[in-house]
């Protein structure tokens, strides 16, 4: 994976920003650092999620996986990570009718899209208020 | 700030996901509530018999006790029955609405959540629930003060020929609330032989002129006895001038 910001900025379509600027406005600013704790919070639960989603998928348990994937998708919605919550709603929707395989994103495609968010996002979590 | 103006409102979050408790607490603590929080069913069970909240916000998606269950729970608890409570669901099928709504949600929102109406919302549905604990609570006073004063009500509505009776004019009937239609052939019907013809020119001054007052009538019960009523009755007008009710 590449250091470089340029090559890993994802692209608009990916991100967006306003679900950041929704949960700013919630905080009169950024007064109380609640986007910073938000951003954090995913930033430390989405790849435990990515790894429950390789485990169940490999285990073959719909449930756990439609579970991870309902979590991340939740959480990566709030964020503004559009198109990762979207890749979760196809996986969620699949296991919910026990299908686990077919014209699906992988665990691969989901952390891919991960990792490319992940500088934009700690930019935001460190970002002074 | 508080929702009635005299104390102030508590919501209880229940979210398995510690992001969703946080953002939704901050949304709604800028509106003026005080928020509990539960991570999941069981614990949310626990949490609304020590906080006794104004209103439950409650994930649908949660690990062992989901938020169905959890509703139903909490409907069966003391205080559970009233509290609205908001299911908060990322599943857009009609199925999953449909189950909330079956196991007694008052509304539901979908996930993503837009914060800003999220505290509108809730608002709104806190006061919608209390204004339906105010008229129940003016009902059952009502209903008191009629039983206190022998005074039974009624409302007929012209146009639809439609009868209300209050409990207490069922009890000086003698009859049990809900055990007939009320009409007004059903009162007069019960009205004593030799006062009928009073009474029926009662009920035509009414349609005509919009009221009477003080006529005092023998009503006859189904077991036989006698009650001596005063008959009152206020007629309200439509635009052109004729009663309609």
């Amino acid at each position: 994976m590449s250091q470089s910001s340029r090559s890993t900025e994802p692209s608009a379509a990916a991100f967006d920003r306003a679900a950041l600027d929704a949960i700013r406005a919630l905080d009169e600013g950024g007064a109380a650092g609640l986007l910073q704790q938000v951003v954090q919070l995913y930033l430390e639960s989405a790849p435990r999620l990515i790894a429950e989603l390789r485990r169940a998928g490999a285990d073959g348990d719909a449930t756990a996986v439609r579970n991870a994937a309902h979590s991340l998708k939740s959480s990566s919605a709030n964020v503004g990570a559009v198109r990762l919550a979207e890749m979760c709603k196809a996986i969620e929707h699949a296991a919910r009718a026990g299908v686990l395989r077919g014209d699906l994103p992988s665990v691969e495609d989901i952390e891919r899209e991960f990792e490319a968010l992940r500088p934009a996002l700690e930019r935001e979590a460190g970002r002074a208020a | 700030m508080s929702a009635s103006g005299t104390r102030v409102s508590i919501a209880l979050i229940v979210d398995d996901d510690p992001m969703m408790r946080l953002l939704i607490r901050q949304t709604l603590e800028r509106v003026g509530f005080v928020c509990e929080e539960a991570a999941n069913g069981n614990q949310a069970l626990e949490r609304f018999a020590s906080a006794q909240p104004d209103i439950v916000l409650l994930d649908v998606m949660m690990p062992e006790l989901d938020g169905y269950e959890t509703c139903a729970r909490l409907r069966a608890m003391p205080g559970g029955a009233t509290v609205p409570v908001v299911m908060l669901t990322g599943l857009d099928d009609d199925e999953s609405i449909d189950r909330a709504y079956q196991v007694g949600a008052t509304d539901f929102i979908s996930k993503p959540i837009t914060w800003g109406v999220l505290g509108y919302r809730v608002r709104y549905l806190l006061r919608a629930s209390h204004a339906l604990r105010d008229v129940a609570k003016h009902q059952a006073s009502l209903e008191t003060a009629q039983r206190i004063a022998h005074l039974g009500s009624w409302e007929w509505n012209l146009r639809r020929n439609e009868v209300y009776w209050s409990p207490e004019t069922f009890r000086i009937l003698g009859l049990a609330p809900d055990a007939v239609t009320p009409s007004v052939d059903r009162f007069l019907g019960q009205v004593h032989a030799e006062d009928r013809a009073a009474a029926e020119q009662a009920v035509s001054d009414l349609v005509r002129t919009g009221g009477f007052s003080g006529r005092v009538v023998r009503m006859v019960r189904p077991d036989g006895s006698v009650r001596y009523v005063q008959l009152q009755g206020l007629g309200a007008f439509d635009a052109r001038g004729t009663v309609n009710q």
